[in-house]
């Protein structure tokens, strides 16, 4: 008897979790399922899940109409320099914190972190009324300047936490063999914490990709966009709100988040988590 | 050694620019900004004539132009060429942003050219009296209603708005969605826009330019549009989250009977698979029989910036994108031409059949208000329309008197 | 030679100056891009510098005085509050059940955890758009199961009300996930042990949670509340993408009152103060958190 009870709570709680989980997905299904219909079927006031004539008219309409690519290739571009500037930067700044002691450690150590707090919505005034006068509007490093600006005080934390964890002896040892304190650090260093630098690259992808206010701030020219200001903007661009055109944007929008996600599943929750726990 | 490397380099230097001077001088490119991607002029004949200037098309969609507009002049990123509506000709205007065009239209057009466009059509470029954009299209709107449909019901044409009313409770299905009245209702001034000819018609009258709405016919208004969402039932309540798609998507859809739109809806219409005939043009309904239509429209037209450093391009460009042939073209399957020639084309009344509903409705026109301050008032008024087509409690005398007051301050009126 | 070298590398003005060169470019990135604008949002506060009067006029806190009177700034503030307290308590509770259900070992586990953390990698404007696609009038399928259900359908971006619930429901969607990865790191530490002690001594679910789980992940608890204020305080692109504010204002959070009144209303000046405001308001937000971490 107390089996049978015990096996209708897990049963309960297993369809709680299944209810939740739908929760977390169904929208995602009905995107998908509508980037498949046609306008009729979309007007239909009797949906189904399942498209009654798949089409695939949708598609090929944002990528005949628009230069789907053309964005895609845009986020790419900025997404990746910021990666490799926010690596570079936080790995020489991490490795200073950890393996140095210089006068001033503490505070520079706080300049470089304490600027987390500050939001990054409250930014976007200033640095438009700054890169106005520079000049800089309109260009991509408009985008990665701020970008870069946004991932380097945790990236430079969760590095130094993982130096930390590496013992002095290893760098000492290799550069009794002869290396330089930079040629320790590539070889021996670095290899080491690759999960971390990992850690660091898809915080940084993940913020820099889904960027929306300053990149639909600062780019003008339609041909630069990037994905999520192009996304948006195809609301506009569609003017009687072809739903099914829409819909299929979004689903190619988030494909690739979608994919680097199922690639690098543990890593990426590994960085969100440790990105988070900043206290 | 240093030196004569130097020297080299400094020649080899010299050159290089000289060559990049010469050949970038050559080639001139215009930045063209445009409300709606269907603005793009063909330029297949343009790059014919003029190989060395480019036209650099950039669509920023009409409910930010201004935005951008102004913007990117602080910024010192301007276009060349701008399609303006005309409720931003007097901002533009006032802020020194839009060349004055008198002196360049005497130069550069000939009288018989400029006779071709519709006299009216003048009064749609002007502020303060001076000319600052060329006349393009002209963009009004109108009552479309489902003339099958009042046919069948034995229904005459639609002219006030008790006709409106009655039509619109025969007519409407709430079962099969279908809505009596469609009209604009987001906050943006395309709302204003559609309100403002409904005002007019109503009897509201413009002092100075300002909108009179602490008026009788203005209370009257403000409480139409109250009225028909939540005591007719003919508006759906949704209607204050209606943009441009949805007000029009309603009726090409077939879920509403009447819309207030603008008039090259009519073209949609066709398009979307509803004949001309099925659908008809009706004017702006008036409250009373036998007052007269009245209407209140805007237009499109190409602007210069004063940022430009390529005026005569500019100019050439202009007079490209206003000729008979671009108009038509624009305009054959979208908004209403300026141009009488283009009026006189067969092919544009194939196009059009309700031409000629058209040019007598611009006989009763008369132009948004011209004045710098035009986007705070428009605001004002999408405000008290909000609280109308929201609020069944709403007091339309008290918003009335508050959006006058509203009104006034921003004119700089005490 | 070998061992003078390693007796070398204990040079300090050389280390010092290494270690100086190695922090300064982000040192600089981050104060010019991050620290600098601050400073010269407040110095614009005290101006009154918009598009169409580019060169500023000083007028001390001129500006601060009339947002802080300003009804639309007020009633703005009471929205983000609004916001952010239905948002941290929906995605607070929801992330902490899901937590728990995934907690155990059921079939599927490692799937439904990857799957349900999606809804927070993706943009915030596929957010709005995939919301709106939900809710939209006419359209919305959401809507549509309403009726089919024989409910009235709702105006959910039309009514002040309901636009303020689907923005506050989308934000939930959104930022769950992430309180469920945080609360399954603390969860999945706490040793199994200490269940079996609680089962064996004959304690209830409840007591078990009570006494057990949550003392032990208090801190990731505290963690996730501290994120999702910040998240849903600063919001910004979520909202713009599924209403802009609408309708009317019933969705204008502070931080769209901030954009709009410099790229809508063209005012700099007073868009600089409310950023100066919102930025004190997280400082303050932050002092309370670190004061109850304490």
């Amino acid at each position: 008897m107390l089996v049978r009870k015990k096996q209708v709570k897990s049963l309960l709680l297993y369809i709680l979790t299944v209810l939740f989980l739908l929760w977390a997905i169904a929208p995602f299904f009905w995107t998908i399922s509508t980037s498949f219909k046609n306008i009729g079927e979309i007007y239909s006031t009797s949906p189904t899940l399942i498209p009654k004539n798949i089409t695939l008219d949708n598609y090929s309409e944002i990528f005949n109409k628009l230069d789907f690519f053309r964005y895609f290739l845009n986020s790419m571009f900025v997404t990746i320099t910021t990666i490799i500037i926010t690596v570079i930067l936080s790995i020489l700044a991490a490795y200073a914190f950890s393996r140095f002691r210089f006068p001033f450690r503490h505070i520079l150590l706080m300049f470089i972190l304490v600027p987390r707090i500050i939001p990054s919505i409250t930014r976007i005034i200033p640095l438009y009324q700054i890169f106005a006068k520079l000049n800089i509007l309109g260009n991509y490093f408009s985008l990665i300047g701020p970008y870069v600006a946004d991932a380097l005080p945790i990236a430079v934390w969760i590095l130094i936490g993982f130096f930390d964890g590496i013992p002095k002896v290893l760098e000492e040892a290799a550069m009794i063999d002869g290396c330089t304190r930079m040629q320790a650090l590539k070889k021996v260093i670095i290899p080491l914490t690759a999960p971390g630098i990992v850690s660091v690259a898809l915080f940084t992808f993940l913020r820099a990709w889904n960027e929306f206010v300053i990149a639909f701030t600062f780019i003008d020219k339609g041909k630069m966009m990037t994905l999520p200001v192009a996304h948006y903007r195809v609301f506009e661009f569609f003017g009687l709100r072809h739903w099914g055109a829409i819909n299929a944007f979004t689903v190619l929008a988030v494909l690739p988040i979608v994919i680097s996600f199922l690639i690098f599943e543990k890593h990426l929750v590994k960085s969100i988590v440790s990105g988070a726990t900043k206290g | 050694m240093y030196q004569k490397k130097f020297l080299i380099f400094c020649l080899a230097l010299i050159l290089i620019l000289s060559f990049a001077l010469i050949v970038y001088a050559e080639k001139v490119e215009l930045t063209v900004w445009l409300v709606r991607d269907r603005f793009a002029v063909d330029l297949t004949e343009w790059n014919e004539q003029n190989p060395n200037i480019k036209i650099n098309y950039e669509v920023v969609p009409w409910e930010r132009t201004l935005d951008k507009l102004i913007l990117a002049a602080a910024a010192k990123r301007a276009p060349d060429v701008v399609v303006i509506d005309f409720t931003w000709v007097a901002i533009l205007g006032a802020l020194g942003h839009i060349k004055p065009l008198d002196d360049l239209i005497e130069q550069y057009w000939t009288e018989e050219d400029l006779n071709d466009f519709l006299p009216a059509s003048w009064g749609f470029v002007k502020y303060n009296g001076t000319i600052y954009a060329m006349p393009y299209a002209n963009l009004g709107r109108t009552l479309l209603y489902r003339a099958d449909w009042f046919e069948e019901a034995g229904l005459d044409p639609p002219k006030t708005w008790d006709d409106v009313i009655e039509a619109a409770k025969k007519l409407q299905d709430e079962e099969k969605g279908i809505w009596g009245l469609s009209v604009r209702g987001k906050r943006d001034d395309g709302t204003t826009q559609g309100w403002l000819p409904i005002f007019y018609a109503m009897g509201g009258e413009f002092k100075n330019e300002i909108p009179q709405i602490d008026s009788e016919a203005g209370i009257k208004a403000l409480k139409l549009y109250q009225d028909l969402v939540w005591k007719e039932k003919i508006m759906s309540p949704d209607t204050v989250s209606f943009g441009s798609g949805e007000a029009r998507g309603l009726f090409l859809a077939e879920s509403a009977v009447m819309a207030i739109v603008c008039s090259h809806v009519a073209s949609a219409c066709v398009k979307a698979g509803i004949p001309y005939g099925n659908f008809k043009l009706a004017y702006i309904p008036v409250p009373e029989k036998d007052m007269e239509p009245r209407n209140v429209a805007t237009s499109f037209q190409w602007a210069i910036h004063t940022q430009t450093e390529h005026t005569e391009e500019a100019i050439k460009f202009l007079k490209y994108a206003t000729g008979t042939q671009a108009q038509y073209e624009f305009n054959k399957e979208y908004q209403q031409a300026v141009r009488k020639s283009v009026y006189e084309l067969p092919e544009y009344r194939q196009f059009k059949p309700w031409v000629d509903f058209i040019l007598e409705d611009m006989k009763n026109m008369r132009p948004l208000p011209s004045i710098p301050e035009y986007m705070e008032v428009s605001g004002i008024i999408q405000r008290a329309l909000q609280e109308m087509l929201i609020g069944p409690e709403a007091d339309p005398a008290e918003v009335a008197r508050t959006a006058q007051q509203e009104i006034d301050k921003a004119v700089g009126l005490k | 030679m070998k061992m003078s070298n390693s007796i070398q590398f204990f040079d300090r003005k050389k280390d010092i100056r290494f270690a100086y060169t190695l922090i300064a470019p982000s040192l600089i990135v981050i104060f010019s891009l991050l620290g600098y604008p601050l400073v010269f949002a407040f110095l614009q506060s005290l101006q009154e510098v918009t598009a169409l009067k580019p060169q500023g006029v000083f007028i001390g806190f001129q500006n601060y005085i009339i947002v802080l009177n300003e009804p639309l700034f007020l009633t703005s503030l009471l929205r983000s509050f609004i916001f952010v307290v239905f948002s941290l308590g929906g995605s607070f509770i929801i992330g902490l059940i899901i937590a728990l259900l995934l907690n155990r070992d059921i079939f599927g586990q490692r799937i439904f955890r990857a799957l349900v953390i999606l809804p927070f990698i993706i943009s915030e404007v596929s957010i709005g758009v995939i919301w709106q696609w939900l809710l939209t009038p006419q359209l919305g399928v959401i809507n549509n199961i309403l009726k089919q259900l024989s409910l009235s359908p709702i105006r959910w971006l039309s009514d002040p009300f309901w636009a303020m619930f689907s923005v506050i429901t989308a934000n939930i969607w959104r930022l769950t996930p992430f309180v469920v990865l945080i609360l399954m790191a603390g969860l999945q530490v706490i040793d199994k042990s200490y269940y079996e002690a609680a089962y064996i001594d004959g304690a209830s679910n409840w007591q078990t949670f009570k006494h057990i789980t949550v003392p032990m992940i208090k801190p990731m608890m505290l963690v996730s509340l501290v994120y999702l204020s910040f998240a849903s305080f600063n919001q910004f692109a979520t909202i713009f993408s599924l209403t802009g504010g609408g309708p009317g204002n019933a969705t204008e959070v502070l931080a769209l009152y901030m954009y709009y009144s410099a790229f809508k209303h063209f005012n700099f000046g007073y868009g600089s103060s409310i950023a100066i405001i919102l930025f004190i308001i997280n400082v303050i937000l932050s002092l309370i958190y670190s004061k109850s971490l304490k």
